[in-house]
């Protein structure tokens, strides 16, 4: 894909995968890293409706995209995404960890249910991932971008699970990128803080005390857009970032990095 | 889509060499209508020309106000307004406690942190609402090296700087940013020990603790520069992005 002023798009020939985009964040993700040329795999665990929705969304600007199913907390269909992807477009640079959920639950309500719920998608699934990436990014390196959250850095009261997991993710972030570096393989997470999707929208936060406060406490003085974090994921997917590695970003306005 | 700093103005402080000369270069590259500075006239003069687009040297030190008014007093006669900033001048020498002078203390402090202080205050009567700042910090901001505690302390000072000023200029909607790098293959390298032999011995003692295994480009840091100065980093403010091969990550 040429750019209107001629500057070739930076992922031409590249391909990703980005777990979670049938919806929100990891849809807008998908449609961008399809608007800088890659050929990008729209994974999604149940909504195949939304899937199908972002993929000719790619491909009807001319870009190129499949939807593949698959919970990313089980093995067997990691797999298979990885096979379907490797069938599709025959190799592969990115992987966009984007799979997660967060249920906020106060100690006393937090069961065993609540607990690997969390871990088992938001952890373990980009575990798996990331092993079988690993196996299809060829000998000129990749990236693999970690979407965490803020929460890591300033885990709010009553999110201790959801908090815990995004930890994690911060700290494989940096074990990977140790262990990586000699492939050439370049790991970083992005955190963002309080995202307008049809999460925060169904969780009925927008308009809310929650959502008044977050406002408040951000230097920039509004909640992110899904588009703000689709164009770091782009950075961090690209040339651009060649010499980052083992990072945390904070795409959150200001906040709580100040 | 357009090139990222279409018709932005940008100020790039010590622009004769190194990240300074690489980032002009970029910016200029994607749009942006550059002004650099730099100390030594020759070397500014050349700068410029390899720059190209129409950029524009405006010698002086950072370190004197004097110099920062006439930089500013051009920026304004030529385009009337700054959109990005980036404060990069900034010095390194090694001095191990107990060999710490007063003269070492006030140089590293008054180029790295009094400098780039008056460098971004004396910029915001020209500042565009919206625009962005970036502060060269470094790795060392969150590193302990033997013989850096001075310039180490005034890197801590700049990370300090991106959290209040992103806070200061929150009405303006003015971002600011700590751009943190790694060891880099500059002059500014070379210049810290005192042979050609001794800095590659530095460079590979560096190397061999980076992840992605090799020291730095300053065009790696230059393109993380362009992604802070444009809209691709909207959302990002008051961070510090370290760019250092996963060196200070791990």
């Amino acid at each position: 894909m040429k750019r209107g002023n001629g500057l070739m798009a930076k992922l031409d020939g590249k391909v990703a995968v980005v777990t979670g985009a049938s919806k929100g964040i990891g849809a807008e993700i998908a449609r961008h890293l399809a608007a800088e040329g890659a050929s990008v795999v729209v994974n999604y665990a149940s909504s195949k409706e939304g899937a199908d929705r972002v993929v000719s969304g790619i491909t009807g600007r001319g870009g190129k995209a499949i939807a593949v199913q698959g919970d990313v907390s089980k093995q067997s269909e990691i797999e298979r995404l990885f096979a379907e992807t490797k069938r599709a477009f025959g190799r592969l640079d990115v992987l966009v960890n984007n799979a997660g959920i967060f249920e906020f639950a106060p100690l006393e309500g937090i069961t065993e249910e609540h607990f690997h719920r969390q871990f088992n998608i938001n952890v373990l699934g980009l575990l798996l991932a990331s092993q079988r990436a690993v196996e299809d990014i060829g000998p000129d390196g990749g990236s693999i971008i970690n979407v965490s959250s803020v929460v890591s850095l300033s885990p709010p009261a009553g999110a201790s699970v959801y908090s815990a997991t995004k930890g994690a993710v911060d700290a494989i972030t940096k074990s990977l990128a140790r262990e990586l570096g000699t492939k050439k393989i370049r790991v970083n997470s992005i955190n963002p803080g309080m995202v307008e999707t049809e999460g925060v929208h169904s969780a009925g936060i927008l308009n809310s005390a929650m959502h008044e406060q977050a406002i408040a406490q951000t230097p920039l003085g509004r909640i992110g857009q899904p588009a703000d974090i689709a164009r770091a994921v782009v950075f961090l997917a690209t040339d651009g970032s060649g010499w980052v590695t083992g990072t945390t970003l904070p795409v959150s306005g200001g906040w709580p990095a100040v | 889509m357009s090139a990222k700093l279409e018709g932005k103005v940008a100020v790039v402080t010590g622009g004769n060499s190194g990240i300074g000369l690489a980032t002009a270069k970029r910016f200029a590259a994607e749009g942006a209508r550059v002004v650099i500075t730099g100390r030594r006239q020759a070397e500014l003069d050349k700068a410029v020309a390899e720059v190209g687009h129409g950029a524009i040297g405006v010698q002086g030190d950072v370190s004197r106000l004097a110099d920062l008014d006439r930089l500013y007093d051009v920026v304004k006669e030529k385009y009337g307004r700054v959109d990005v900033l980036f404060a990069n001048a900034g010095g390194a020498t090694f001095a191990p406690l107990g060999e710490i002078t007063e003269e070492h203390f006030d140089r590293e402090f008054g180029i790295n942190v009094k400098g780039l202080l008056f460098t971004v205050q004396k910029a915001l009567p020209l500042f565009s609402d919206g625009g962005s700042i970036i502060l060269n910090a470094s790795i060392v901001s969150i590193k302990g090296m033997p013989a850096f505690s001075v310039y180490s302390a005034t890197k801590a000072a700049v990370r300090s700087f991106a959290r209040t000023w992103t806070v200061d200029l929150k009405d303006r909607k003015i971002r600011v940013n700590a751009l943190s790098p790694g060891p880099i293959d500059t002059p500014g390298v070379d210049g810290l020990v005192n042979s050609p032999e001794e800095a590659q011995k530095f460079k590979e003692g560096m190397a061999s603790q980076v992840p992605l295994g090799r020291v730095g480009s300053p065009d790696e840091i230059a393109k993380v520069a362009v992604f802070l100065a444009s809209d691709d980093s909207s959302y990002v403010t008051g961070v510090e992005l370290f760019v250092d091969g996963g060196m200070a990550q791990i």
